[in-house]
C-alpha cells in the first residue's frame, strides 16, 4: 500500500512538471545554442550604409567575419577553405578577404548586383565559411521579415548616408565573438515613424528609436551568450547613460528567436554626424567582448 | 615576572591567532544551481503588479523539491519589469533555502509582452539541513510566459558554508 502511495506521489510529481514545463515556451537563442564556428553577415550599399532593401540594378554588398572556438582565431585566408553567399536563383558569392588595417572586423566581403528581373519579396541568402580543418558554419539572418534583405520596387535614400568604418582593425583573436547591427524602433518618441519597422539601418534621424540587436558565443567553448553565462553587457552612448542590454525572445510568436536588445530614443539635440557606440559584454568567465558601431545621426 | 606576562600574551595572542585561522578554514564553498518550472499567479493593480509563484525541480545539493515565492513588480518600466519578492526552495533531507529578490532583478518582456526573460539576483537569508548556515547570492535566470502563466527559473552560483 505504502509502495503504490510513493507511485502516485512520483508520478504526479512528473506530471505537475511535465505539464508545466510543456507550456513555457524555451529559450531559443540565435541562432543555436552553441557554435563551434562563429560567422556573422552584413549587408550595406555600396557607400557602406547598413541597409537591408535593395532595388533591382543595385548592388548589395556582403560582409562577414567568423571565428572559431577554443582558439578563439579570426579566420583569414590563412585557414578559410571556402567563404561564400548563396542566393536562390543566382550563383554563388565569392567572399574575399579585404585586409585592411581601419575597416573594423568585417574583412570579407562580396557584391552581387540585384538582376533587372529579380524577384520583389525577402531574399533569403545564407553565407557558408569552411574551415582548412575542415570545420563548417552557415549564417542566416535574424527571422524577423522587415530586417532581412528584400528586394523592393523603391528605397528611401534619405536613410543611405555614407557610414565611416570603425576605426578599429581586424583583430586576430577574440575572447567574445559578436555579430551586431541596428533596426528603426516602431516607437520614435520625437520623429515620424517609418513607414517600415525594424529594419536595417545606421542612418537614423534625431528623435527616432535606434535599437541594437546583437547576439554572440563565448569563445572559448562556443557557448551563445545569454544571461546564463553573461554578468552584464551595456551600450556606451557618447554623452548618454549606458543602455543597458536586455537578453529576450523576439520575432512573431512561430517562430521566436532570442537575442539582445537596447532600444534608445535619440534625443532632438544629439550632435549631428557620425558616432560610435561601444558595445560591451562582460561573462561569468571574465572575458570581455567588444564591439564599436558607426551610426550616422541626421537632422 | 615582566617575561612571564609577555610570555602569557605572546600565547594569547598565538592561540587567538591559532582560532581564527580555524574559523576561516571551517568556511566552505557549495557550487549551487537549481532549476524549477510551474505556475505564477501576477494579479496588477494600477501599475503594482503582485507575483506568487509555485514550481517544482531539483538542484545539486537541495535536491528534487519545490520552489515557491510572492513578489511585487512594478509595470509602469517597460521593456524591463524591475521585481522584487521573497521565496523558498525546499528539496530533501529537510533542506531549505530561502531567499530575498533583490532590486536589480527584472523580467524582460517580448514586443507582445507575452514572453520574459527573468534576470537578476537572490541572497540567501536563511539555510537549514545540508545547506545549514549557508550564505550568500545567487544568479536568476528564466522565462516567464504570461499567457500561460508558466516560468521556468534558475539559480545558480557558489554559496559560503
Amino acid at each position: 500500500m505504502k509502495l503504490v502511495v510513493m507511485f502516485a506521489g512520483l508520478l504526479a510529481a512528473v506530471a505537475l512538471s511535465a505539464s508545466a514545463s510543456a507550456q513555457t515556451p524555451p529559450e531559443n537563442p540565435y541562432p543555436a545554442k552553441n557554435l563551434k564556428v562563429f560567422v556573422a553577415a552584413q549587408t550595406v550599399t555600396q557607400e557602406g550604409a547598413l541597409s537591408n532593401f535593395f532595388i533591382r540594378g543595385s548592388t548589395v554588398v556582403f560582409r562577414s567575419y567568423a571565428g572559431v572556438a577554443k582558439t578563439k582565431q579570426v579566420l583569414t585566408p590563412k585557414t578559410v577553405k571556402s567563404f561564400y553567399v548563396q542566393i536562390p536563383g543566382q550563383p554563388n558569392v565569392k567572399l574575399t578577404y579585404l585586409n585592411r588595417r581601419a575597416n573594423g572586423r568585417w574583412q570579407w566581403t562580396g557584391s552581387w548586383t540585384v538582376p533587372a528581373d529579380y524577384a520583389l519579396g525577402i531574399v533569403p541568402f545564407k553565407v557558408f565559411v569552411k574551415t582548412k580543418s575542415n570545420r563548417v558554419a552557415t549564417f542566416t539572418q535574424i527571422p524577423v521579415a522587415t530586417s532581412q534583405l528584400t528586394i523592393t520596387s523603391s528605397v528611401d535614400a534619405s536613410f543611405l548616408s555614407e557610414a565611416a568604418a570603425a576605426a578599429r582593425g581586424a583583430p586576430n583573436a577574440l575572447d567574445v565573438f559578436l555579430y551586431v547591427d541596428t533596426v528603426n524602433g516602431t516607437r520614435p518618441s520625437g520623429a515620424k515613424p517609418r513607414p517600415v519597422g525594424c529594419t536595417q539601418t545606421n542612418t537614423f534621424k534625431r528623435g527616432e528609436q535606434l535599437v541594437f540587436r546583437i547576439w554572440g558565443t563565448e569563445a572559448s567553448n562556443g557557448s551563445i551568450l545569454s544571461t546564463e553565462n553573461v554578468k552584464y553587457a551595456y551600450v556606451k552612448i557618447p554623452g548618454q547613460p549606458f543602455a543597458r542590454l536586455n537578453w529576450g525572445a523576439h520575432g512573431p510568436t512561430t517562430n521566436r528567436v532570442w537575442f539582445w536588445t537596447a532600444a534608445w530614443n535619440i534625443a532632438a539635440d544629439f550632435p549631428l554626424g557620425t558616432t560610435t557606440f561601444r558595445i560591451v559584454f562582460k561573462t561569468e568567465a571574465n572575458k570581455f567582448g567588444m564591439y564599436d558601431h558607426v551610426v550616422t545621426i541626421t537632422p | 615576572m615582566v617575561v612571564a606576562v609577555l610570555a602569557a600574551v605572546a600565547m594569547t595572542a598565538a592561540i587567538a591567532g591559532a582560532a581564527s585561522a580555524g574559523t576561516s578554514a571551517s568556511t566552505k564553498k557549495v557550487v549551487f544551481s537549481a532549476k524549477y518550472s510551474g505556475k505564477a499567479v501576477v494579479n496588477t493593480t494600477d501599475t503594482i503588479a503582485t507575483i506568487t509563484a509555485n514550481g517544482v525541480g531539483k538542484g545539486s545539493v537541495i535536491g528534487a523539491g519545490k520552489v515557491s515565492g510572492k513578489g511585487k513588480a512594478n509595470t509602469a518600466v517597460r521593456p524591463c519589469v524591475p521585481f522584487t519578492g521573497l521565496g523558498t526552495m525546499t528539496g530533501t533531507g529537510r533542506t531549505k533555502l530561502t531567499f530575498k529578490v533583490v532590486s536589480g532583478t527584472r523580467g524582460c518582456g517580448d514586443e507582445a509582452g507575452e514572453v520574459f526573460s527573468l534576470s537578476g539576483r537572490a541572497t540567501v537569508v536563511s539555510a537549514t539541513g545540508r545547506l545549514a548556515k549557508a550564505k550568500g547570492s545567487l544568479k536568476l535566470t528564466g522565462v516567464y510566459d504570461r499567457g500561460h502563466g508558466t516560468f521556468t527559473v534558475k539559480f545558480t552560483g557558489t554559496l559560503t558554508q
